[in-house]
């Protein structure tokens, strides 16, 4: 075999060799990612407008300041993935107060 | 407008009630029943034949569970994500050794002093849940407590299950946590708001009409008990795995449903000061009692025009 076919061979070696080691990697790590996601769950979060540090102050009366609010984690990872995953759902109105004898009450229990 | 027809008896460690506008009252409160008896069989920290009891049981080892168990638990796991963990299920061993390890109603009210170390509660990403196979594993160590979200899915189930049966307007109360579905009666159902819901009617001076989805109260006035010199009560908060401080003695909120209304009481009580901010940024409906009785209002909920009675 002449010297130049012997380059051809040792380069096409090389060439196999390195689509190969970037097979391999990109398998290794995919596999790597997946048992990091699987094994350390992460949560995602973020909070609603105007967050800073909460004030320990008693309640006031405005009730409007936005301090340190924990803000609805979306991340979706953890034991929750139930497809329940939108906001706290406001009612259609909101209550009313009126002079009538109540049915019931809503209190602690 | 009829007045409605109401029944009331003991369950789950409190008062359930049932309001009809219209037909059907028996009907109604049977079909409350089967929801509560399913919910209390799934769902109770204190049965030893719940199947929480056997997740809570096994420590670290895989469980199979019920279609309304993994309800139960996905509601618990929403209301932390929700609430970024205020609202947290992984509390039940602080609630255990803080001494509310059986039904309210046989723990001990005065008790010795307690000789426990206080640990945050492990938080509620350690649950594993595979729903394909509906299992559900919880580490060892990590004792799962549903009691600011069961009562409250509950009754939202038990609402629309009744309503449906009968085809009237109803009202599902459990300790305080109030669902309705159907048209409701005249303007709204009526509904005082308490403390305790077990109140006499009326007594609180603020009552309001609510015509759909939820209505929850959360307060540190009720469930208390005593340990040495110190005075405790069951609304934990997670970070410290002890009775929250917090600036509120009492929260009640109006939402889409009573799960939410309930998690958002709940989180609510936890959070404090920040509380007002975060339910109006939700547009929840609140009203916020202080320790005093003074009372904030967001989100269109009316103010009292006095302090809140005691």
């Amino acid at each position: 075999m002449g010297s130049r076919a012997v380059r051809d061979v040792g380069l096409a070696r090389i060439g196999t060799t390195t689509r190969w080691l970037t097979a391999g990697t990109l398998v290794i790590g995919g596999v790597l990612s997946a048992a990091a996601a699987k094994s350390l769950p992460g949560r995602s979060s973020h909070t609603t407008s105007g967050s800073a540090a909460a004030p320990a102050q008693a309640p006031s009366q405005s009730g409007t300041s936005s301090a340190g609010l924990p803000g609805d984690d979306t991340g979706g990872s953890g034991g929750d993935q139930s497809g329940s995953a939108g906001g706290l759902t406001a009612p259609a109105q909101a209550p009313q107060p009126v002079q009538s004898a109540p049915v019931v009450n809503s209190g602690g229990s | 407008m009829t007045d409605p027809v109401t029944y009331s008896w003991p369950a789950l460690g409190t008062t359930a009630t049932v309001a009809v506008s219209g037909r059907g009252i028996d009907l109604a409160v049977g079909e409350v029943r089967a929801e509560v008896e399913a919910i209390d069989l799934a769902c109770s920290r204190f049965r030893p034949d719940s199947e929480l009891s056997a997740v809570n049981s096994v420590a670290g080892r895989p469980v199979a569970v019920s279609e309304l168990f993994l309800e139960a638990l996905d509601a618990a796991l929403r209301a932390a994500r929700l609430t970024g963990g205020l609202v947290d299920p992984t509390i039940g061993r602080a609630l255990r050794v803080l001494g509310y390890d059986r039904d309210f109603a046989a723990v001990d009210a005065q008790g010795p002093p307690l000789q426990v170390r206080f640990q945050p509660a492990p938080g509620w990403t350690a649950v594993a849940v595979d729903r394909t196979r509906r299992m559900v594993t919880v580490p060892a160590g990590v004792e799962l407590d549903f009691g600011a979200t069961a009562k409250a899915l509950c009754a939202d189930r038990a609402a629309r299950r009744a309503a449906a049966a009968t085809g009237s307007a109803v009202l599902v109360s459990l300790g305080g946590d109030i669902a309705v579905a159907g048209e409701p009666p005249g303007d709204g159902w009526p509904i005082g708001i308490t403390d305790d819901h077990a109140d006499p009617l009326g007594a609180s001076g603020c009552t309001v009409t609510v015509r759909s989805g939820g209505l929850a109260t959360s307060s540190t006035t009720v469930r208390r008990w005593r340990r040495g010199d110190r005075d405790l009560h069951h609304l934990i908060d997670p970070r410290s795995g002890q009775p929250a401080d917090t600036c509120w003695r009492t929260v009640s909120v109006a939402a889409g449903s009573c799960l939410d209304a309930n998690i958002a009481a709940s989180a609510a009580v936890l959070m404090g000061p920040a509380a007002p901010a975060w339910l109006t940024d939700r547009h929840l409906p609140a009203r916020l009692v202080g320790p005093d009785g003074q009372v904030v209002t967001v989100s269109g909920w009316v103010a009292d025009r006095e302090p809140a009675a005691r």
